[in-house]
C-alpha cells in the first residue's frame, strides 16, 4: 500500500496535475455556486476538456471539479437559502439563519474549514481503508437500504417535539407524495403525470428544493417585510477564535466518520451524509447553529470523498456524479474496479492523493471571496427579494430548460409558504421527496426477494441490527423528550 | 387562509391522491406482486389523510392572518413571476430576466436609480456571459 501511496503523490505533485487540480477546483466552486447547476453539470462541462489530458490528469481535474461544486453549493445555501445542490440543504438550516443574524461571514468561514476538515478526513481514510469498505458496501443491498432509509425517515418524526410530530408525519408524507409523480423507475407506468409529459420524469430535485426554501423564503420576507441586519466581513474575522473552534474539532471529526461511511454506500451519498451528521449532531453534540452548519458541511464533504471507494475499488457508481465520472473513466478506456488498483496504481493513488491538494487549493481560494460573497446580504430587502425570485426561477430553467416546470415551482412556493406560515416544518418534506424513489425500489426489490423466503433476509446480521433500531425508535415517542432539531427549520 | 380550511384543502388533496393511486394502470404481472406502483402511493395517501383528520379533529393555534396589504404584495410577486415566465419564450430569457428584477424591485419600493438599473442590467448580463458564452449552455427559445 505504501508503495502505491507514493506513486500517487508522485503523480499527484507534479506540476501540471497540481494546475489541473486547481483548475478543477475553481470551475467546480464556480459552477456550483450557480443556480441550479451542481456536481453533474459541473463534471459533464468539463468533459470536453478532460478528453485533451492523459487519465491520471483528467481524472484528477474531474475530482476537483467534483468537490469543488459540492463546497460550491453551500455559499448560496447559506447566503439566500437557496441551496442548489441536495448535499447542502442541512447546511442552510443553520447557516441561512446566521446569515440572517448578521453571522454571514463566520457561517461562510465554518463551512469553509469544516470541508476542509471533512475532505481531508475522507480522503485519508480512503486511503486507509478502501479496500475494506469496499467489500462491506458490497454486503449492503435492498433489505438494508430500505431499513436504513426508513430509520431515517422515522427518526425525523419520533424525534420531533411532542406538538410537532403529526405535522413533521404531514410534510414528510407530502415530500414522499411528491416523489412518487413521474414514470415508475420498475414497471415503466406513468403515476399522477396528469397525461402531461412534461411530468413524465418527475419532480426535479432543483425546482422542490428552490421553491419550498429559497422562493418561499422570498414570499414569507415579503409577507413579514423581514430585512437581513446590515453586517461588514473583514478578512480577520475569518479567523476563528480558539473557544468556538474547540467544540467544533469533535464535530467535524464525527460528521466525516458518519459522512466517509455513508458516502461509501452506493446509493446513499452526500444528501443522506450531511442529514444524517446534522441530525446527529443536534441530538449529541451541543446543538448550537455553528455545529449545524459545521456537521452537514464536513460530512458531505467526505462522503463525496467516501463515493470514490465502490467507484474505483469495485467500479460501481454510488451516485449520479460518480456516474458520470464512470463514464469518464470508461472513455479513457479504463476500467475501474480491484484490476485498477494492481494494473494502474498510479492513476488510482494519484486521484486520491490529489485530494489532500484539492481541498487546500478550496480552502484558499474560497476564504478570501467570503468578505466578498457576505456583502450581497447588505443590500436592502427590495433589491435582495428580486435576486433571489430571478435566482429561483433562473436555476430551475438552466436546469430543467421547461417553462412548465417554473409554473410547477411557483404553485409549490405557495405550498410551502402556507406550510410555513402554518408552522409546518419544510424539511421533512425535502427529505421524503429526496428518498421517496430510492425507497419505493429498495422495498419492491426487497419483497421481491422476501417471496423466495423472508427468512433468509432476515438471516442478515445488518438486517436484524437494522430493524432493531427501527422498533427503539418507534418506542421513542412513548417518553417524554426535546424539540427536534431538522424538525424546527 | 384560515388553519382548518388550510388542512381540509390539503386532505381533500389527499383523499384525491389516494383514489387516483387506486387507479394507476397496471399490467396484470405488475398487479400480481405484492408490493407494485399503487402500493406505496396508496399508503402513504391513507397515512396523510389519518394525519390530516388528526390534525383538523385536535384543532390547533391559529397564526395571525397577515395584513391584505402585505398579502397584494406576495400576490403582486407571483404575478411578476408569472408574467416572467409567459415572456421569456418571446423576448428572451436575459432580458425578461432584467425586466423581472427591476419590476419587482419597483413593486418593494426601491426607488433609487443606480441600483435598480445597475442589477436589472449586471445580472442578466453576468448570467448571459457565464451561462452562455464562458460555459457554452444552449437555451432554446
Amino acid at each position: 500500500m505504501w508503495e502505491g501511496i507514493s506513486t500517487g503523490f508522485a503523480t499527484a505533485f507534479t506540476l501540471a496535475n497540481v494546475g489541473w487540480v486547481l483548475l478543477g477546483c475553481m470551475a467546480g466552486t464556480i459552477i456550483g455556486m450557480l443556480p441550479g447547476l451542481g456536481p453533474i453539470t459541473a463534471i459533464a462541462l468539463m468533459i470536453p476538456v478532460s478528453y485533451s489530458l492523459d487519465p491520471a490528469s483528467g481524472l484528477i481535474m474531474m475530482a476537483g471539479v467534483y468537490y469543488g461544486a459540492v463546497f460550491g453549493g453551500s455559499t448560496s445555501a447559506i447566503l439566500i437559502n437557496a441551496p442548489g445542490v441536495a448535499s447542502t440543504v442541512a447546511t442552510s438550516f443553520d447557516g441561512y439563519p446566521m446569515a440572517r443574524e448578521g453571522q454571514a461571514g463566520r457561517a461562510l468561514a465554518i463551512a469553509a474549514y469544516a470541508s476542509f476538515a471533512g475532505g481531508t478526513l475522507g480522503a485519508l481514510a480512503l486511503m486507509a481503508f478502501a479496500g475494506y469498505l469496499a467489500a462491506l458496501a458490497l454486503e449492503f443491498q435492498s433489505p438494508e437500504y430500505s431499513l436504513l432509509l426508513l430509520v431515517a425517515m422515522v427518526s425525523v418524526v419520533v424525534f420531533a417535539d411532542r406538538g410537532a410530530r403529526v405535522r413533521s408525519l404531514v410534510t414528510l408524507l407530502i415530500g414522499l407524495m411528491l416523489g412518487t409523480i413521474g414514470t415508475d423507475q420498475l414497471a415503466g407506468i406513468p403515476r399522477f403525470t396528469l397525461g402531461r409529459y412534461d411530468l413524465a420524469d418527475g419532480l426535479n430535485f432543483v425546482l422542490v428544493v428552490m421553491a419550498t426554501f429559497a422562493l418561499a423564503e422570498a414570499m414569507r420576507m415579503v409577507l413579514l417585510d423581514d430585512s437581513t441586519p446590515p453586517g461588514r466581513v473583514s478578512l480577520r474575522e475569518l479567523v476563528l477564535p480558539r473557544p468556538l473552534v474547540r467544540p467544533l474539532v469533535p464535530v467535524v471529526g464525527r460528521s466525516a466518520a458518519v459522512g466517509f461511511l455513508t458516502g461509501v454506500l452506493p446509493g446513499a451519498g452526500a444528501t443522506l451524509a450531511s442529514f444524517f451528521a446534522y441530525d446527529l449532531e443536534k441530538r449529541v453534540g451541543n446543538g448550537t447553529r455553528e455545529s449545524g452548519v459545521a456537521a452537514p458541511e464536513a460530512a458531505n464533504n467526505a462522503a463525496s470523498t467516501g463515493s470514490f471507494v465502490p467507484l474505483l475499488t469495485l467500479g460501481i457508481p454510488g451516485s449520479g456524479t460518480t456516474a458520470v465520472l464512470l463514464g469518464v473513466m470508461l472513455s479513457y478506456g479504463l476500467q475501474p474496479g480491484p484490476r485498477l488498483l494492481t494494473e494502474q496504481p498510479e492513476i488510482f493513488w494519484g486521484v486520491i492523493a490529489s485530494m489532500y491538494l484539492g481541498n487546500l487549493f478550496l480552502l484558499a481560494l474560497n476564504l478570501p471571496l467570503i468578505p466578498l460573497l457576505a456583502r450581497l446580504l447588505n443590500l436592502s430587502s427590495s433589491l435582495l427579494i428580486p435576486l433571489i425570485v430571478a435566482f429561483s426561477l433562473v436555476g430551475v430553467y438552466l436546469t430543467t430548460l421547461n417553462g412548465f416546470d417554473l409554473y410547477l415551482m411557483l404553485g409549490l412556493a405557495v405550498l410551502a409558504l402556507l406550510l410555513r406560515w402554518f408552522d409546518f416544518p419544510l424539511a421533512p418534506l425535502l427529505l421524503g421527496f429526496i428518498l421517496s424513489g430510492l425507497f419505493e425500489e429498495n422495498v419492491r426489490r426487497t419483497l421481491f426477494i422476501g417471496e423466495a423466503g423472508y427468512s433468509e433476509i432476515l438471516q442478515r446480521p445488518a438486517v436484524l441490527v437494522l430493524l432493531m433500531l427501527l422498533i427503539v425508535l418507534c418506542l421513542v415517542p412513548l417518553r417524554k423528550q426535546g424539540a427536534d432539531p431538522i424538525e424546527r427549520h | 387562509m384560515g388553519y382548518r380550511l388550510f388542512l381540509l384543502t390539503l386532505l381533500l388533496t389527499a383523499v384525491a391522491y389516494t383514489i387516483s393511486a387506486r387507479m394507476i394502470p397496471m399490467d396484470p404481472w405488475t398487479a400480481a406482486e405484492l408490493v407494485n406502483a399503487q402500493t406505496l402511493p396508496t399508503v402513504y395517501g391513507l397515512l396523510l389523510c389519518a394525519a390530516l383528520a388528526w390534525l383538523l379533529i385536535r384543532g390547533g393555534q391559529q397564526a395571525d392572518p397577515p395584513s391584505p396589504y402585505r398579502v397584494l404584495r406576495v400576490a403582486g410577486m407571483l404575478g411578476l413571476s408569472v408574467l416572467f415566465v409567459l415572456l421569456f419564450g418571446r423576448i428572451g430569457l436575459w432580458p425578461a430576466l432584467g425586466g423581472l428584477i427591476s419590476l419587482s424591485a419597483l413593486w418593494l419600493g426601491e426607488r433609487r436609480w443606480l441600483p435598480l438599473l445597475g442589477l436589472s442590467v449586471l445580472v442578466p448580463l453576468t448570467g448571459y456571459l457565464g451561462v452562455e458564452v464562458l460555459l457554452g449552455l444552449y437555451l432554446p427559445d
